[in-house]
């Protein structure tokens, strides 16, 4: 009978890991008894690492077969426990903490683990978590099974019917999606041919499908996806571990081919089974929100947050429950213009998790609320307690510059940024000579030096009349930054007396392409700000001043490119007249149309540049999604006349399947990371 | 003295309902007590927040076992016990207190009451309301039933009746997921032991797969139910109206209203068993017999409360007898018999016989070798059953059925017939007059799916005729009008249309019809080549095949039978034309006019070969000729309807189209619209020449009261047919805007045919003009 409290040796995999083993040693060094790692053939320091954190560092070669390797790993433990861990994993410290008590618990055999998988390295970056056995007791009889995928669990029922394996409630960190989109690719494939070799044995294997399915949909081939997922569903045991996810996974492909009615279906089908899975529910009202069917999506959601508690074994996303659906309901009632719903559940995702894209949305949304700036300030003010300076930024970008500027004048000592900020927001205000003034401070070698001098020269050439800046300019010292030759170039265009209106100087264009950036930024904030003609005569140098078409398009394609679609959609009608390329201009303006949600007008640019350019495969695309888009909503409409009318439904769920394809056709390559699983 | 009241609910993820059932009650009960049996959602707070007094127990797959639970807990004098997607209706709360005041009844029915989308579905009552006491405790582990235990301890008499309603909205698709309820359901009936099994069981198992849509297998275990179940059990009633409410769905109505009226003498004050039957019927086509049972319906005292209340049909017993009297035809005339051959007509037979149901005295239906539920749907709408091997000949089989006939006159139809509704009446007028032996009726053939009297034909064929021992003749082709004049009588003719619905059948039973047909020829007609060649002519016509319908026809010699002739000559030209032999057709019909000088269709037809081959002047008198003779004459000919009415009309319009003479093309299309038939060829003819238009094509579609959604749609499909889809969208946009103030229902499947084509339409177009290889091509692919 042992009395200790239970000793732990952790048993690891690795081949090539030095990028990240270090970090995963380092959060179990201090819990753990033992550290085994077998090397399974680097090239780099991964043994060398290893061994300074006092590892046994076993090498044996790579043999395809992922448990041989870890149950090679097992015959080194000396542990009462054993715990498992791959490199690119970490534990949190509360998981670190609570090993021990975990290792010190009577009558538990196994202990499981939400696995939490970042999808990216932002801050806010989507989590998906699912559950897996990690530490066992070390016996002799929990092998690991299967060549990829492995899994102990098996084994540990056979070993003894009645052993019990308890949920630990604690988290281990997992950073395997983050990096190189190559070695993502690179490891993905290597999983697809294991499994493939797997599948020889029992091609109607469930768990091998469902592997391969999600394998496949990590590569982006949604079609071998769709085959190996449906293959799986076929077999599908509702009992076994991975059902749920499979209902999961498969709806989240099935979307992604536009097969709506289907994915439909089965995360109904799914539901009977999993009644407490709120990702099913989700993904119905993703399906619903792509539908156009606000209310159905809206019901989907909300039941989401009904959730108190996500029942472990589920996989899942975090935020499902709370700011993942919170954010879905604000964007669908945004859409109904119920404004006053949406701040609600902005505000509601927001407290849940807190981003600075959220914070933007939800001013703009106090916005079309018609709450003025220092409503605004109050309302992020009350609710969330912003630094002034945070808030200044969110209030610039819905232009209500007086706020923006009292909120930042609250900094007592404000560094460049808050300085340029405030610089913009007097401009925009027509306080110039203030603007200069608060420029002064920025040193000549902070980075954000070139920005102000474009902020000191815009402050003087758009005062009435205008002014030179050329002692800005001279006093700027670095005479290779791309900002100071753009404003050299311009205040040469208008000390060179260009008049308003007038300007007709052929010259040849600005170069290079970062300077040529640069002067396109200024002209079109001169555009914003009003100033049409200083705007026009920079589009006109950076073309190369072939007539003022060509540059009205090229300040159009630029504002399009920088997502100011109202900007842009003026420019390109100016353009349309005597630009060049008039197809491209066509469906630059359907571009910004469409992003404006002018569908017919949209509909009508596209077809124009259709007609000029037949052979675009992207005008084509364009001009069908517009026509896709068009028609759902007379569909809409006649349901609303006649509810779940069949032929309407059938026609919503076609159209709605061809936008979902046409958009995958012009993103090719690239699909929603928010869909992306374990 | 006023009794305390403990509400007992069992809970888990209830969090859309609770809240509801809850403030149902609230001031209407002292104690809330709720059995969590591992909600992950918030239904505990919600709950809690109630007020409510909450144990979370484990769920052990045993309904009975965590309410009683719940009564464990309960300290309120009585207890009433409610689901949580159950509500208090709110008139109630007071009849709650005022019931549990100073009684001798130790238990009350409630009524509760179904909600659904479309409103009330079934009441039913139910004991909820009892006194707390030890000895009071659910059984069942689904369906839980506190009733055993009361009447066991107490006895039946001291359960009484109340007005308390309870609101159930468990079925109501829009926040519940019924599928997983069932499913649940099932899963714990199938724990029950063979002992347990009882009639309940049977009942609530068949009403979960009614729930799932499957029927058969309710039916099974409702007629179990049945077996195992007392009359004076409190579902018997409801469980017998399922049964025939299922039986009827199945289509079996002979075993339906069998049952119904051995049940109506069972439960003689449940009137609703009376109104199924006349549904029976009235869902037979027998519409006096209908009308009989409604009337009877309509006088008996409403059922007492304690039968179930479920809704029948949509309309009232007060609009059912409406339609029935509207249909139902006094019987004054002498008996027909209905004599049917068929075979695999699953989808139709039910049709024809329904057509016929309401005059017939005896429906006959000879079977020549189904192997599908036909022979037993004939059945079950009332038709004598009858065997007859396919031996090759139509007139054997035919005259196996006249010889089965006991009426005084007999009407004869395919499987695939109908006679629409005015036709009935008509018939029994003639047999009443019985001026001749025997009767030409109007067949009308139908040539597509789309069921349009623009595409259809019409022959006159002797149906209806006195039973006297007249016969068929021939295999094929097969006539009785020949044995009827040799007795020496004459045929008369009479207007009555016979519909023919040949091309609802599915492909390959249209397909073996044919071989069937193709093989009696070849054998039937081998002694007479002439009629042969005709027959198998006419045989490739209708399969399309016109080269081969040319070449028999070619072969047909001089000595055709006067009868086949004038037909003969219609489909020659017709096939000739159709194979692009145009001169020919032109000719043919041209001769065969000398012979027919009134066969509209053969001028029709040469106006149209004329017109392909550039003769305008030529074809424009010719459709006026049609004009001026109007359709050919049905009882003489096998003539297709418009071609002396809207199909010359649109023609002359295109004619003038051609010419140039837009402004007289446009009116005489305007003019076709107004026919039935006629309406989408003419507004597509006006949409192509909408730029000839002197206003807007909207103005002048409502100029000529033609604007509609239906027109609208096809202005949309002719402007994407042009590739002008921004317009083609305009036009859509329109029909959907008129089809919101038009009356239902609607044709929104006019709407989406045509979005559908406007983007296939362009989705075409501009692939044309795509590299070979790509995905835009394939994307319109499902």
């Amino acid at each position: 009978m042992q009395v200790s409290k239970g000793s732990i040796s952790l048993a690891m995999i690795a081949k090539d890991a030095e990028q990240t083993l270090a970090r995963c040693l380092r959060s179990v060094q201090h819990c753990v008894n033992q550290i085994i790692v077998v090397d399974t053939g680097s090239q780099d320091a991964t043994a060398d690492i290893a061994k300074s954190y006092g590892a046994l560092v076993v090498h044996h070669p790579w043999k395809n077969d992922f448990s041989f390797a870890r149950n090679e790993s097992l015959r080194y433990a000396t542990g009462d426990w054993v715990l498992v861990l791959d490199a690119d994993e970490e534990l949190p410290p509360e998981t670190a903490l609570n090993l021990d008590k975990l290792a010190g618990t009577p009558g538990i055999d196994a202990w499981s683990f939400t696995i939490v998988s970042p999808l990216s390295a932002a801050e806010d970056s989507p989590k998906t978590e699912h559950l897996n056995i990690r530490m066992f007791r070390n016996n002799r009889a929990y092998r690991f099974e299967g060549k990829i995928h492995e899994q102990i669990k098996p084994s540990i029922l056979r070993a003894d019917a009645g052993a019990v394996i308890k949920y630990s409630n604690l988290k281990i960190m997992h950073y395997g999606y983050i990096g190189g989109t190559k070695e993502r690719t690179d490891k993905t494939l290597r999983n697809i041919s294991l499994l493939k070799e797997t599948l020889l044995e029992n091609p109607e294997d469930p768990f091998t499908n469902y592997n391969l399915g999600a394998s496949y949909f990590a590569l982006g081939d949604l079609r071998n996806s769709q085959r190996h997922f449906e293959t799986a569903l076929q077999r599908l045991d509702p009992n076994s571990g991975f059902a749920a996810a499979l209902y999961r996974n498969y709806c989240v492909c099935l979307c992604e081919m536009g097969e709506y009615l289907r994915a439909l279906e089965l995360a109904d089908k799914g539901l009977t089974y999993f009644p407490d899975y709120p990702d099913l529910y989700f993904i119905k009202g993703q399906i619903f929100w792509d539908l156009g069917m606000l209310p159905q999506a809206k019901a989907s959601f909300l039941k989401c947050t009904r959730f108190r508690q996500m029942p472990p074994e589920y996989t899942t996303m975090q935020g499902v429950t709370s700011y993942l659906s919170f954010e879905n309901l604000a964007e669908v009632y945004s859409r109904e213009q119920n404004f006053a719903e949406a701040v609600k559940y902005v505000t509601l995702a927001l407290k849940a998790q807190p981003s600075l894209r959220l914070l933007s949305k939800l001013c703009v949304l106090l916005r079309c609320l018609n709450s003025n700036g220092e409503e605004i300030l109050t309302y992020l003010h009350d609710n969330f307690s912003l630094d002034p300076a945070v808030a200044a930024r969110l209030l610039f970008d819905v232009e209500d510059f007086e706020a923006s500027l009292s909120s930042a004048e609250r900094v007592t000592s404000p560094g460049p940024e808050l300085l340029l900020l405030k610089a913009k927001c007097l401009i925009r205000l027509g306080r110039y000579n203030e603007a200069i003034e608060q420029l002064r401070p920025i040193p000549a070698d902070s980075p954000l030096a070139g920005e102000a001098l474009k902020q000191k020269c815009i402050a003087a050439w758009l005062q009435e009349p205008r002014q030179d800046a050329t002692a800005a300019i001279a006093a700027f010292p670095f005479p290779d930054n791309p900002a100071f030759l753009a404003c050299k170039t311009i205040n040469s265009l208008i000390s060179a007396n260009i008049e308003r209106g007038t300007s007709n100087v052929e010259r040849s264009p600005i170069q290079p392409e970062a300077v040529r950036q640069q002067a396109l930024q200024i002209a079109i904030e001169a555009f914003r700000m009003g100033d049409k003609d200083l705007a026009l005569a920079i589009g006109r140098a950076v073309g190369g001043g072939r007539g003022p078409g060509n540059g009205w398009f090229i300040l159009g394609k630029e504002a399009l490119h920088r997502g100011y679609n109202r900007e842009a959609k003026k420019l390109l009608e100016r353009a349309l007249g005597g630009c060049a390329a008039q197809a491209e201009a066509f469906y630059l303006l359907g571009t910004a149309c469409a992003n404006l949600h002018l569908c017919k007008r949209a509909f009508d640019y596209f077809l124009n540049a259709c007609r000029r350019s037949p052979g675009d495969e992207l005008y084509a695309l364009c001009a069908l999604e517009q026509l896709a888009v068009l028609c759902s909503s007379l569909v809409l409409d006649g349901l609303n006349i006649e509810k779940g009318n069949p032929d309407l439904t059938r026609q919503l769920f076609t159209l709605t399947s061809l936008k979902r394809k046409l958009h995958r056709l012009k993103e090719a390559g690239s699909w929603r990371v928010q869909s992306a699983f374990v | 003295m006023e009794s305390t009241i403990s509400l007992c609910l069992i809970a888990k993820n209830e969090s859309d309902n609770i809240g509801r059932c809850l403030k149902s009650v609230e001031g209407f009960v002292d104690e809330i007590v709720l059995v969590d049996t591992g909600s992950t959602d918030n239904t505990i707070e919600i709950a809690v927040a109630a007020g409510a007094k909450v144990i979370e127990a484990e769920w052990k797959n045993d309904f009975s076992h965590a309410r009683n639970i719940s009564l464990e807990n309960a300290t309120g004098d009585w207890v009433l016990f409610l689901d949580c997607d159950e509500e208090l209706s709110p008139e109630s709360g007071p009849e709650l207190r005022r019931v549990t005041r100073d009684t001798l009844f130790e238990a009350y029915f409630v009524i509760v009451t179904n909600l659904t989308q479309a409103g009330i579905e079934l009441s039913f009552p139910s004991i909820r309301l009892f006194r707390n006491r030890k000895c009071y405790r659910f059984s069942g582990s689904i369906h839980e039933q506190i009733v055993k235990s009361i009447v066991n301890n107490s006895g039946i008499e001291r359960i009484g009746h109340s007005k308390i309603t309870v609101i159930h909205h468990g079925y109501n698709s829009d926040t519940t997921n019924i599928q997983a309820k069932i499913r649940r359901n099932l899963e714990i009936l199938r724990t029950y032991t063979d002992e347990e099994k009882d009639g309940f069981y049977f009942y609530n198992l068949g009403t979960e797969h009614l729930r799932l849509g499957e029927r058969e297998k309710a039916l099974a275990n409702f007629t179990e139910a049945l077996r195992l179940t007392r009359p004076t059990q409190n579902y018997g009633p409801i469980l017998v109206k399922r049964t025939m409410t299922t039986l009827m769905e199945l289509r079996r109505y002979r075993d339906a209203v069998e049952q119904l009226r051995y049940y109506q003498t069972v439960y003689r004050e449940f009137n609703d068993l009376v109104l199924l039957e006349a549904v029976c019927h009235l869902d037979c086509g027998r519409y006096s017999e209908a009308g009989l049972h409604l009337q009877r319906f309509l006088k008996m005292p409403p059922s007492p409360a304690w039968y179930p209340v479920e809704k029948i049909r949509d309309s009232t017993a007060d609009d059912l007898l409406n339609r029935a009297e509207a249909l139902a035809i006094p019987r004054d005339y002498p008996d027909i018999s209905v004599c049917i051959i068929g075979r695999n007509e699953e989808d139709l037979i039910m049709h024809c016989i329904k057509s016929v149901n309401e005059i017939a005295k005896e429906v006959i239906f000879v079977d020549t070798g189904s192997d599908n539920k036909t022979p037993a749907i004939a059945h079950q709408l009332g038709a004598d059953l009858y065997s007859f091997p396919w031996n090759g000949s139509f007139s054997d089989a035919r005259n196996f059925g006249l010889s089965k006939a006991r009426g005084e006159w007999i009407l004869v139809l395919d499987a695939d017939e109908a006679l629409p509704d005015e036709s009935r009446k008509m018939i029994t007028d003639m047999v009443r007059d019985g001026r001749h032996e025997g009767y030409l009726l109007k067949i009308c053939t139908y040539l597509d799916r789309s069921l349009s009297p623009a595409n259809c034909q019409v022959q006159g064929a002797c149906r209806l005729f006195r039973n006297k021992n007249y016969r068929y003749r021939g295999a094929v082709l097969e006539d009785i009008t020949r044995s009827i004049r040799e007795s020496g009588h004459r045929i008369g003719c009479a207007e009555i249309t016979v519909n023919h619905f040949h091309y609802l059948a599915g492909d390959e039973e249209i397909a073996r019809k044919r071989s069937v047909k193709t093989a009696a020829i070849e054998k039937g007609l081998a002694a007479d080549p002439a009629r042969r060649n005709f027959a198998l002519g006419v045989e490739a016509f209708y399969k399309q095949d016109f080269a081969s319908a040319v070449k028999h026809f070619e072969n047909v010699s001089e000595n055709l039978e006067e009868a086949d002739r004038s037909s003969y000559y219609y489909f020659y030209a017709l096939a000739a034309l159709n194979t692009g032999h145009l001169s020919r057709a032109a000719e043919i019909s041209e001769r065969a006019l000398t012979l027919f000088p009134d066969y509209t269709d053969l001028v029709y037809t040469q106006a149209v070969a004329r017109f392909i081959l550039g003769e305008i002047e030529r074809a424009e008198p010719l459709l006026n000729r049609c004009l001026e003779m109007g359709d050919a004459p049905w009882e003489k000919y096998l003539a297709s309807p418009g071609t002396g009415g809207f199909k010359a009309l649109c023609s002359l319009g295109t004619l003038y189209a051609r010419r140039g003479e837009s402004d007289r093309a446009l009116k005489t299309f305007a003019e076709a619209a107004g026919i039935p038939g006629a309406f989408e060829q003419a507004v597509e003819s006006i949409a192509f020449l909408q730029d000839q238009l002197p206003t807007s094509l909207e103005r002048f579609l409502e100029e000529h009261g033609i604007l509609n959604s239906r027109s609208l749609s096809v202005a949309s499909r002719c402007l994407a047919k042009m590739g002008r889809y921004k317009e083609s969208l305009n036009y859509l946009a329109l029909a959907a805007e008129r089809i919101a103030g038009e009356p239902a229902p609607r044709d929104f499947a006019r709407i989406t045919q045509a979005i559908d084509f406007l983007i296939k339409r362009f989705h075409g177009q501009v692939s044309q003009k795509l590299p070979e290889d790509s995905r835009f091509r394939s994307c319109l692919i499902v």
